[in-house]
Formats: C-alpha cells, sequence, structure tokens
C-alpha cells in the first residue's frame, strides 16, 4: 500500500511537472444509483440550478478547497470570484445554499462515502473504493 | 460601502426612490454604504429559515436596521420550494439582492430600471416548481403578499405602500451559458398620498364633472401598477452580457406608463472586470383637462401632479471591478445621465433651473462575509 500511495504520488507529481495539471473526476456514492453524469447536469448542481440525480435522489454538493479553482475552470470557465459572486446573487436572493466545502480529499471522500446523494471531485489518482466516478473531464 | 461625487449643484442624486436626498455638487457616502446581517438555519434539507437585517440610509432618513427577510423554506424535493414569511421582491430579474453590491458588477442596480417601485420585500409567501426541459432547466414562480415600507416622492413627503397587494409570477430557462427570463406582477395600492388629498377633494367639490373624473384618474388609492418583464442574460468565461426590458402600465396618471431598457456587458481580464452599460427609462405623458380656467389654483396643481408623473432618464455608464482578495471587491464607475428637463422624478430637489444633466462618479468597496 505504501509503495502504491508512493508510485501515485510520484505519477502525480510528474502530471503537474508536465504542466497539463493534475484530472479532475467527479464523484458520487457508489449507491447512489448513478453510473455516468453529463457535463450539463454536473453544471446543474454546482450552480444550483437543478439538485437532483438521476437516479431520483436529491443531489448536494461538495467543493474542496485545493482542486476548486482548477474544477470551476474546467466546468464553466469562470474564476473563484467569478463564483462567490454567483453565489452572493443566489444566497442573498434565498434561492439556493452553496456547496458545502470541505478542506481537502480525505474530508470530501468521507463526506460522499457517507451521504448518498453527495456529489464532489477528486484528482483521478485520489479516487478510491469507497466513490465511484461519474465524469472525467478531458485534458 | 461607496462614495459617490455628483458634479451637478442644481439636484441631488440618489441610489433608489426610498432615499429622500443625496449628493449635490460634492461627494457622499449615503447613497451606497449599507450593511446587511443574513443568518440561514438549517432543520433539514427539507426545511431552512432565513433571516436578513439590512441597514441603509433610505425613507427613515437614517440607517435603522429594517428585517428585509424572515422566512422558512420547505423543499419536498429538488422540484418544489415553498417559502412563507418576508421574502425578497422577486418581480424583476436581480431585484431581491439588489442591496448586495458584490452580487454585481455596477456599482448599484440603476434606479432607470429598478428605481419606479423599489419594492424591497413582501410579506406573502411564493411556490417555485423546476425541473429540467430539453437541455436545460425551466423553473415558474408565483409570489403574493403584501407591502410594508415607504418610498419618498420628494418634497419631504413619503408614499407609504403599506398594505398594498402584491401579486406577480415569472418563468425562467436556463441553458447553458443562456437565461432567459419573463416576469409579470401587479401593486394595488392602497394608501393616499398625504398632499393628494387636499386636491382631490377641491376637484370633486369644484363642480366641474370634469374635475371630478380626474380626482379618480389622479387618485393612488386603489389603483394597479402592472409590469410586464423580459430578460436575456448570457454569461460564458470572460463574458458577460445581459439585457433586460420593462413595460409598466398603470391607471393612475400620478404615476405614468413607461417602459425602461437596461444593457450591461463585462469582460474579466485577471481580476479585472470593466464594464459599460445604458439604461434608458421612458414615461408616456398624459394629461386630462379639469374643464376649469387652465389658472385656476386646483389645473395648475392637477397639471404639476402630471409632469411629475413623468419617470425619464438615460444613463450611460462605465466602470471597472476589480476583484483584489476573496469575497471583498473594489469598483470605480462614471455615469453620465440625462433626464427629461421636465422630469425630475429619479433625483430629489432639483432646481427649476437643472438642464436635466449630471455627470456622477461612484467608488464602491464591497464585501460579504
Amino acid at each position: 500500500m505504501r509503495y502504491l500511495l508512493i508510485i501515485l504520488l510520484l505519477s502525480t507529481s510528474m502530471v503537474n511537472a508536465s504542466g497539463v495539471g493534475a484530472e479532475l473526476v467527479v464523484i458520487v456514492n457508489p449507491e447512489s444509483g448513478v453510473e455516468q453524469l453529463d457535463r450539463t447536469d454536473v453544471i446543474n448542481i454546482y450552480m444550483g440550478r437543478f439538485q437532483k440525480l438521476p437516479s431520483g435522489i436529491s443531489a448536494f454538493p461538495v467543493d474542496v478547497a485545493g482542486d476548486k479553482s482548477v474544477f470551476y475552470q474546467q466546468l464553466v470557465k469562470k474564476t473563484l470570484p467569478e463564483i462567490q459572486s454567483y453565489w452572493a446573487r443566489l444566497i442573498f436572493s434565498g434561492r439556493a445554499s452553496p456547496p458545502r466545502q470541505a478542506q481537502d480529499s480525505e474530508e470530501v471522500l468521507d463526506i460522499i462515502s457517507n451521504n448518498k446523494g453527495a456529489v464532489g471531485y477528486l484528482d483521478r489518482s485520489l479516487v478510491d473504493e469507497r466513490v465511484r466516478v461519474v465524469l472525467s473531464f478531458p485534458q | 460601502m461607496g462614495g459617490v461625487y455628483n458634479d451637478s449643484d442644481r439636484v441631488e442624486f440618489v441610489r433608489d426612490l426610498s432615499q429622500p436626498s443625496g449628493p449635490k455638487g460634492g461627494w457622499s457616502s449615503e447613497p451606497d454604504t449599507s450593511l446587511g446581517i443574513q443568518v440561514n438555519l438549517r432543520h433539514s434539507q427539507q426545511l431552512e429559515a432565513a433571516l436578513q437585517l439590512l441597514s441603509r440610509y433610505d425613507y427613515t432618513s437614517n440607517y435603522d436596521p429594517r428585517i428585509t427577510w424572515a422566512f422558512a423554506k420547505y423543499s419536498p424535493d429538488p422540484h418544489w420550494q415553498l417559502r412563507v414569511g418576508r421574502i425578497g421582491y422577486d418581480a424583476f430579474i436581480l431585484s431581491d439582492s439588489a442591496n448586495v453590491g458584490y452580487a454585481f458588477l455596477p456599482v448599484r442596480q440603476p434606479i432607470e430600471y429598478f428605481g419606479t417601485l423599489a419594492l424591497a420585500h413582501l410579506d406573502g409567501g411564493d411556490a417555485e416548481y423546476r425541473s429540467p426541459v430539453g437541455a436545460g432547466v425551466f423553473s415558474v414562480k408565483l409570489f403574493a403578499g403584501r407591502a410594508d415600507e415607504e418610498l419618498d416622492v420628494g418634497n419631504n413627503e413619503q408614499y407609504d405602500l403599506k398594505d398594498s397587494r402584491v401579486v406577480g409570477f415569472n418563468l425562467n430557462y436556463h441553458l447553458g451559458a443562456w437565461y432567459f427570463r419573463l416576469g409579470g406582477s401587479e401593486i394595488e395600492l392602497s394608501q393616499e398620498l398625504d398632499s393628494f388629498e387636499g386636491l382631490l377633494a377641491g376637484l370633486r367639490a369644484s363642480g366641474s364633472a370634469a374635475a371630478a373624473s380626474v380626482a379618480d384618474d389622479i387618485a393612488l388609492d386603489g389603483s394597479r401598477v402592472v409590469n410586464w418583464n423580459a430578460a436575456v442574460v448570457f454569461d460564458r468565461g470572460a463574458l458577460q452580457a445581459q439585457l433586460l426590458y420593462n413595460k409598466r402600465q398603470t391607471d393612475t396618471l400620478a404615476f405614468a406608463d413607461g417602459a425602461a431598457i437596461y444593457g450591461l456587458l463585462g469582460y474579466r481580464m485577471g481580476a479585472f472586470t470593466p464594464y459599460m452599460a445604458v439604461v434608458d427609462g421612458d414615461a408616456e405623458f398624459a394629461r386630462r383637462d379639469t374643464g376649469l380656467p387652465s389658472s385656476h389654483p386646483l389645473s395648475v396643481a392637477a397639471e404639476r401632479v402630471f409632469r411629475e408623473a413623468l419617470f425619464e432618464q438615460r444613463t450611460v455608464m462605465v466602470g471597472v471591478r476589480y476583484d483584489f482578495m476573496p469575497k471583498a471587491d473594489l469598483k470605480i464607475q462614471l455615469e453620465r445621465l440625462e433626464a427629461n428637463s421636465s422630469s425630475t422624478s429619479f433625483m430629489r430637489s432639483a432646481d427649476p433651473d437643472w438642464g436635466g444633466e449630471a455627470t456622477i462618479v461612484s467608488v464602491a468597496l464591497d464585501f460579504i462575509f
């Protein structure tokens, strides 16, 4: 296990070193009844437009501190200030609640494995059997 | 938090019609400085409550905090959302968070578009249904309630909107970077303006049938204001653009029918987002004959009401928003406004010789916590 981790870390840093950046994938709970999400589903969930998984469960999005800015850049080509300003509009109009904030990959894995409706994102190399990958962003 | 400079020393500038006065030939922090506190209590994913207090310069002529929201929200599933209590006024797009500077590109929501019926909140409820349709998300919202606030009508007088009945709806469609919206609302005013009482009584007692009918045409109590509005927003990557259109129909000559259009374009470059906007509010001048001589004091007073019913003003603005740190921004904005010279309704204490023009410079610092 330790070797595997080291190899994973090495490969991650190699990817980063090559300038391509980490490959973020969208993850859900394996018992969510969801095999796949398309980009529109993820935008609807993360932008508070419609928070329901195709399997019928209410969805709630989780942001991950370190990966947040890359995620929104890939999802909607927006910077974090723009996302914050967008949510200010929604929060201060009483319309929707913003994504729950996770500090790191361990916390997001924990939240998702304990909530059927949770949706998160993570570097592909950090995904484990507690979660299911439902969308990856083309490099 | 913001400072506004008005170069004209013949007229006062205000942010919206709830403010009785503003800068004239100088700087003031009054128009754009406000502090809000919002508390959201989440009982479960289905049940939430929210309370919002707002302190700003308004008809109370001070910064007395007002309760702008106090509602319970029930969302049995992702399709439905029901709210009961004091809710934001969602008749125009973006109108229910009009005091949160951080949420918008410009320093403030332009008065020519949002100003004519500046309700902040309603005591009542709303119901919203949303669902995916095609590749986008469709939603419909109905709301109803009663108003509980005042508008400043100039000359140190306030018009009380308390108990005015409000109903409305909006239809929304989000499709990728596009957002489309159609809405309608009706306000039935339920109070008379104090300074109208004498005029109305005089017209009705004048013995002229035409004058009595002018009184009915002017009266605010019982009259209705209907607003129809449409909006298209495009927001992708660095570019954001919006076009808003509003049409107003009223059945009082003290508040003319009119239309307003608001176009905004912004493009982000790093932490800076330059923007420009054009807002144009037009009104249809309407008058009736009292059947009395035109020099009769009642005719003169009625004529003044017809003139003051006009809300005609156009503003062109350019500005830049600088997101210098998370949850805070700095904005600088330059506006040139031109009012129809007989229409000073969007301004305060206009001198008779004000030519209808002013240049406004605003600097604003917005924080959210």
